[in-house]
């Protein structure tokens, strides 16, 4: 009875090792990402046709150094301008771009980068888009 | 009987009320009657003949999202446009590593931000079967200037996206 006593013993804790000491070494270095990235395009109710484009982007974990939102705004098929917000606040940073079509317009598109810095620099990225049409 | 089948009803219910807007979540929305003329021609200037050329003619019937489509000597592509490139970056995580999926964002920046101006066309995109060779290209001027064409392979080794010919 004691040496089955033992043997589970042993058995537990090698068990214990190898999952607990797999899950440390599988951890990645860094825990950041993504809480929430978007395109967006809205008419204004007060101007119609004046179409509010925008992209945003926060970040999630304790690992995030901050975040980036590019975005290429396209009016009538055709490119516009570009904007970059950045914000490097670390944990739940966030960035919006804002541009504004102008009245009368028909059509539009947003095409937004979205960037995740962890502390070393690197990154990862999304990309969304949206459209609006008349 | 009647009884036991009640949660059964709720549940295929719940199921459908919520199916649907999750298919609704994913939806991808065409792009605008511009671009979509706009891509149609950049893809003509390329060579390229897709499934159902709509806009011929000005017809305003859509294009696919997405499409298989061939070049004149015959390879087979996926289209895109720019805007919906995301749907590649998913493929591209899937099939080799988030590191790649990024690479393939960072060399669409690297090609377009330097040279893009206004009245540039959404770009088009186009994507070889195995997701190792692409090439972007658009219009200048409002559609009526030249097509700017530049090309990009996959490092296997490096998991990353190189740029082969630069637009011009």
């Amino acid at each position: 009875m004691r040496k089955i006593s033992g043997f589970v013993f042993l058995f537990t804790i090698a068990s214990g090792l190898v999952v607990g000491g797999g899950t440390t070494f599988a951890r990645p270095d860094y825990v950041w990402g993504f809480e929430d990235y978007y395109s967006y395009a809205v008419d204004q109710k007060a101007e119609p046709g004046n179409v509010f484009l925008s992209g945003y982007t926060k970040g999630e974990g304790p690992d995030l150094k901050g975040v980036s939102t590019t975005s290429k705004f396209y009016k009538n098929g055709t490119f516009i301008t570009d904007k970059t917000k950045k914000d490097s606040s670390g944990e739940g940073a966030w960035a919006q771009t804002s541009y504004y079509t102008g009245p009368g317009t028909k059509e539009a598109e947003v095409k937004t980068v979205h960037k995740a810095y962890t502390l070393d620099n690197s990154y990862i990225s999304k990309t969304t888009g949206k459209v609006w049409k008349k | 009987m009647l009884k036991k089948l009640i949660p059964v009803c709720v549940g295929l219910a719940v199921m459908a009320v919520v199916g649907q807007s999750v298919l609704a979540d994913k939806e991808v929305q065409q792009l605008t009657d511009s671009s979509q003329k706009y891509q149609s021609m950049t893809l003509e200037k390329l060579g390229v003949q897709l499934n159902n050329n709509t806009f011929k003619g000005g017809s305003a019937s859509e294009l696919p999202v997405l499409d298989t489509v061939k070049d004149a000597q015959g390879n087979e592509w996926t289209y895109v446009s720019y805007l919906h490139s995301n749907l590649i970056e998913e493929q591209l995580e899937e099939k080799y590593s988030e590191k790649v999926a990024t690479s393939f964002i960072d060399v669409q920046e690297k090609i377009l931000d330097p040279i893009i101006q206004v009245g540039d066309t959404i770009p088009v995109l186009l994507l070889n079967e195995d997701l190792t060779l692409g090439k972007m290209a658009y219009l200048q001027e409002e559609g009526e200037g030249k097509l700017i064409l530049a090309e990009f392979k996959l490092d296997e080794d490096n998991q990353e996206w190189i740029v082969t010919k630069r637009a011009k």
